[in-house]
């Protein structure tokens, strides 16, 4: 069985925001709605100032908050860890984003997308628009990893920073990435055992 | 803040995150630090006060034996449930929302809600076109039943925003306690303000009239409480604890506060003492009340913050 994790190389990022074009093409998100975005401040001052990129997503917790308290049981985790919410299911009572405490549910007020036409042609089957008054999340590109390929985001990225893989392999370039270099994650007080790592 | 490593870079991401600031991406905006939640407001602060003054009603007319007020009881939670629908992002699929029974407390809401307006206008349907007389052994039935699903109506609103592990302020099992306390004084006050004018024959005004300012002496220890704990709690519940009290001063300390315990104690205590004409003190009461619950909930969700990620 198969449990995937993301690694991010902060070391690495370089915050080209590649991964970010790359979600909102690969998931047709609506205007005003990024399911990955990179976070950035800067740091010092001159001339010793430098920038920082953080790059963050639904972190597809073991312990998923957003899942108890979902009404419809819209959200749900498969086997291999991926968070995913159905739209066929969700009422839009955004109980889950209330619940997740990293903020990284959106609630699709409108879901006017870019341009006309966008999102056809692309990976993932069937209609991708998301309908108004459901919740929006980063769902690993489960439709292209169920494929064998990587998501979107980690596909694009030029700086190698963001790496997917299956936690379950002993050998997997995740699990080696995550003992050797003293991987952390987010809020990990609040006991939801998140599956996005960062490392650098 | 809550970062865990060993990590340098880890550590200084920490330091520059900790103070709240704005992050910009393009035209998108991401607050670190704290962040106010914005998908809840005034229409579910309005929802949770019907929620509770209907509940309220319709057990306290359930144990008086009057079937008037059991109709007005179910017809304000029948409205709650429609504004509820509205809330919904999509109305049409509620049903859905009895899914996840047990685990979900929206779930739990739903069903028991659900239940007690039906059972509440099968009363009402059996008193008024059967001709069941109220407060007989078939009403002790029904009483064994709804008083009960009406408890559990009271303290729903806590135990729905208490269910966000997100929002440390809303994260303790005092909510439910406060929410009980509000619907419960916002009920019984309002039952007050209906009694005289609607003429109900050996109403105990004076009893329930002691009752209220019990439950509003009641709420307001419970909300000092709550808020005394808050500012003791974790820095977010902290953070909005002090938003409360001073951000939203107008709403906690002039709506919720002032509205919603001192005028409609202030008018009972009158009323009580003979000091005044009793049905236009008490229905002043009961619309201070009702605008107070409002705008204290609506402050409590108003001040809800995630905690900070970084």
């Amino acid at each position: 069985m198969s449990r995937y994790a993301m690694v991010i190389d902060l070391a690495r990022c370089n915050g080209c925001n590649a991964c970010v074009v790359a979600c909102k093409v690969e998931h047709n998100s609506p205007n005003g709605i990024v399911l990955t975005a990179i976070l950035e401040a800067e740091r010092g001052q001159y001339p010793q100032a430098n920038r920082i990129f953080f790059p963050v997503l639904c972190n597809h917790c073991e312990r998923p908050p957003c899942v108890p308290v979902c009404p419809s049981k819209a959200t749900t985790v498969r086997d291999d860890g991926i968070v995913l919410v159905d739209w066929v299911k969700c009422i839009g009572c955004g109980a889950c984003a209330q619940a997740c405490p990293y903020d990284q549910r959106f609630y699709v007020k409108d879901n006017r997308v870019g341009f006309p036409g966008a999102g056809e042609g692309f990976t993932k089957p069937g209609t991708f628009k998301p309908p108004r008054g459901v919740v929006v999340k980063c769902d690993f590109c489960f439709h292209r990893v169920d494929e064998g390929l990587q998501p979107a985001c980690v596909t694009v990225c030029p700086t190698d920073a963001r790496i997917f893989g299956d936690r379950d392999e002993p050998q997997s370039r995740i699990n080696q990435l995550i003992a050797r270099n003293n991987a952390w994650s987010l809020l990990p007080d609040k006991g939801t055992r998140p599956c996005v790592y960062y490392v650098g | 803040m809550s970062l865990m490593n060993a990590n340098p870079l880890a550590a200084a991401i920490a330091g520059e995150f900790g103070m709240p600031i704005v992050l910009r991406q393009g035209t998108l905006h991401f607050v670190s630090g704290y962040k106010l939640q914005t998908l809840w407001g005034f229409r579910e602060a309005a929802i949770f006060t019907l929620e509770g003054v209907g509940a309220t009603t319709l057990a306290g007319c359930l144990l008086l034996g009057w079937a008037t007020g059991v109709a007005l009881g179910v017809a304000l939670i029948a409205v709650a449930v429609l504004l509820l629908l509205s809330h919904l992002g999509h109305p049409a699929k509620a049903l859905l929302a009895l899914r996840n029974v047990g685990r979900s407390w929206i779930s739990n809401g739903t069903a028991v809600i659900g239940a007690t307006t039906l059972l509440g206008a099968l009363y009402v349907a059996l008193h008024g076109l059967a001709g069941l007389p109220a407060g007989g052994g078939w009403s002790q039935a029904f009483a064994w039943l709804l008083v009960p699903a009406a408890l559990f109506i009271l303290v729903y609103p806590g135990l729905v925003l208490s269910a966000s592990p997100a929002i440390p302020f809303w994260s303790s099992g005092l909510l439910p306690v406060l929410s009980l306390a509000l619907g419960l004084s916002s009920g019984l006050c309002t039952l007050l303000a209906l009694l005289p004018p609607l003429g109900v024959a050996g109403a105990p005004v004076e009893g329930l009239g002691r009752w209220a300012l019990l439950s509003l002496g009641a709420l307001a220890v419970c909300l000092a409480v709550y808020v005394a704990v808050m500012l003791q709690s974790v820095a977010a519940a902290y953070e909005s604890a002090w938003r409360l009290l001073r951000r939203e001063a107008l709403l906690f300390w002039g709506g919720g506060c002032g509205l919603g315990l001192a005028l409609p104690a202030l008018l009972l205590a009158l009323t009580l003492g003979g000091q005044g004409p009793a049905a236009p003190l008490l229905a002043l009461g009961a619309a201070a009340k009702l605008s107070g619950d409002v705008a204290l909930r609506y402050a409590i969700i108003k001040v809800g913050l995630f905690d900070p990620v970084f």
